[in-house]
């Protein structure tokens, strides 16, 4: 039955395609994206949040990213990144390259990646209670944060 | 094959099978397919809210809101299956609503129900899982088999 024959050849095919790994989804845009939804923390707060804020500014070269969160300590960051939802397809390869890319800019922190809703949602309440309170505890930061990371890396 | 089989049929029925032939009432696949399509997609649209709502009011992340979700949907499945709701549905869609989780609930569900009679050993016990057996079987099976190709490949691969 040539037919048959030409669907298999064509869904071996449709497979193939499908396993193309390709590292570099994202590329960058020629002008910044400005519609991305992200928030500065001051730079006069007490907690030092500019390694946040320089990884938030640098997801402004992707046309893709819908929304970046990140809050971090002295020693490690808890980034969020949402997509446009038909980029979702590639959600694997997106998060794996933008992860690279962070830990490449911020070696000398550990830099956790997400971008679950959950973790989106968490880290905006955190954001919007670090700048509201200017005197936000360094302790109270580190365990919230541990606590979402550990959430971030739950599987069942 | 069929021409196989009603050349050895005698003449009066091979008549008949070609009369039945021309007479009978076709399936409609297409609209059968729309119906399931929709109706099934309704019940995972249904299952995303839920999704959401987990991830927005509870302590779950996209990753672990699976389980709970699973077990609402089978929790308003038995309802519905219980109220004599389900099967009305499952008749205009059809596989619409058996191929999602629910339809997977149903099947246990209903046949707990029908063979409550018979007590809750011999009945219910032994009789709930006949449907929904065959589906853990060759999932399992077949989960096997798709994490050894996987394997494979990856250690041959590279993938």
């Amino acid at each position: 039955m040539p037919v048959k024959r030409w669907l298999l050849i064509a869904s071996m095919i449709a497979v193939i395609a499908g396993c193309n790994t390709d590292d570099s989804v994202l590329e960058p845009a020629g002008s910044p994206n400005n519609d991305i939804e992200l928030m500065k923390i001051s730079k006069d707060h007490q907690l030092d949040q500019h390694i946040s804020n320089q990884a938030k500014d640098s997801m402004r070269k992707y046309a893709e990213v819908t929304a970046a969160k990140a809050v971090n300590t002295d020693k490690k960051m808890l980034m969020a990144v949402e997509v446009k939802h038909n980029e979702r397809f590639n959600l694997a390869n997106i998060k794996k390259q933008l992860k690279k890319e962070m830990e490449e800019q911020f070696p000398h922190i550990t830099v956790e990646f997400s971008t679950d809703k959950k973790i989106i949602l968490e880290l905006d309440r955190l954001e919007k209670e670090i700048q509201k309170d200017i005197a936000y505890s360094p302790k109270k930061l580190e365990k919230e944060l541990d606590k979402l990371i550990s959430l971030s890396k739950e599987q069942t | 094959m069929a021409d196989k089989k009603k050349k050895n049929l005698p003449p009066d029925a091979q008549e008949y099978q070609t009369f039945h032939d021309k007479r009978e009432v076709k399936r409609p696949i297409l609209k059968n397919c729309i119906k399931a399509f929709l109706v099934g997609g309704f019940i995972c649209f249904i299952g995303q809210l839920i999704t959401t709502f987990y991830i927005y009011f509870f302590n779950f992340t996209e990753q672990t809101a699976g389980s709970p979700t699973v077990a609402t949907l089978i929790f308003i499945t038995m309802l519905l299956t219980g109220f004599g709701v389900y099967d009305r549905i499952g008749q205009f869609a059809g596989a619409g609503t058996a191929v999602p989780v629910t339809g997977f609930g149903n099947a246990v569900i209903s046949s707990a129900i029908e063979y409550r009679t018979e007590g809750f050993i011999l009945g219910v016990g032994s009789n709930m899982l006949k449907l929904a057996g065959p589906v853990i079987v060759y999932g399992v099976f077949s989960a096997f088999v798709i994490a050894l190709i996987k394997t494979i490949l990856i250690q041959w691969g590279g993938l």
